[in-house]
């Protein structure tokens, strides 16, 4: 992730659902946590610990990364991790074939709209 | 999903409505109307500058379930 990482939309996201993030991190102390972004919006989050949010995947976000302080190597262990939880199209609008489990030869056991569904 | 309930009642029915309609798969939990899948994604930090020290290339990882 770039200084102004990765900013995107999430296509496959179904348009009127929302996507959840949960924001944690073990930072050490001076560390910045980073900011979450919904650009069209103009809003924006401190990813502090437990920050949580709903968003549409479909607006355009992005995040930058946590920051350590200039001029000093920067610690292993500092991370943040989230959590995002969202609605692609295909499962969510029960189009979508689903994968119950692995079979042999890679193949995957799947589970067509029609199995699933009746409409 | 507490705070769609909460705050956006009217989105908060429609979802859970098509997900009934739809038979969409509750993952992780039969409460769960809203979220198809999870990912998790980890990210290392950087220095003020905006290179990352300890880490060229792609500076974090991703998980999908």
């Amino acid at each position: 992730m770039g200084f102004f990482g990765s900013a995107h939309v999430d296509e496959d996201d179904d348009p009127g659902a929302y996507s959840h993030m949960i924001a944690h991190s073990d930072l050490p102390e001076g560390y910045e946590p980073g900011f979450f972004f919904i650009l069209e919006l103009g809003v924006f989050l401190v990813l502090d610990n437990y920050i949580s949010i709903n968003f549409n995947g479909r607006r355009k976000h992005g995040g930058t990364a946590p920051l350590g302080p200039a001029g000093q190597r920067l610690i292993k262990w500092a991370y943040r991790f989230v959590v995002i939880a969202y609605p692609p199209r295909r499962i969510v609008n029960g189009t979508g074939r689903l994968s119950l489990g692995a079979l042999p030869n890679n193949d995957a056991f799947l589970l067509p709209p029609e199995a699933i569904n009746s409409g | 999903m507490a705070a769609m309930e909460e705050t956006t009642p009217e989105i908060a029915e429609r979802l859970k409505e098509r997900a009934e309609l739809v038979n969409m798969p509750r993952i992780g939990s039969d409460d769960n109307w809203a979220y198809g899948t999870f990912q998790l994604n980890l990210a290392t930090a950087k220095n003020k500058r905006g290179e990352s020290v300890e880490f060229r290339g792609s500076p974090h990882h991703r998980m999908s379930l």
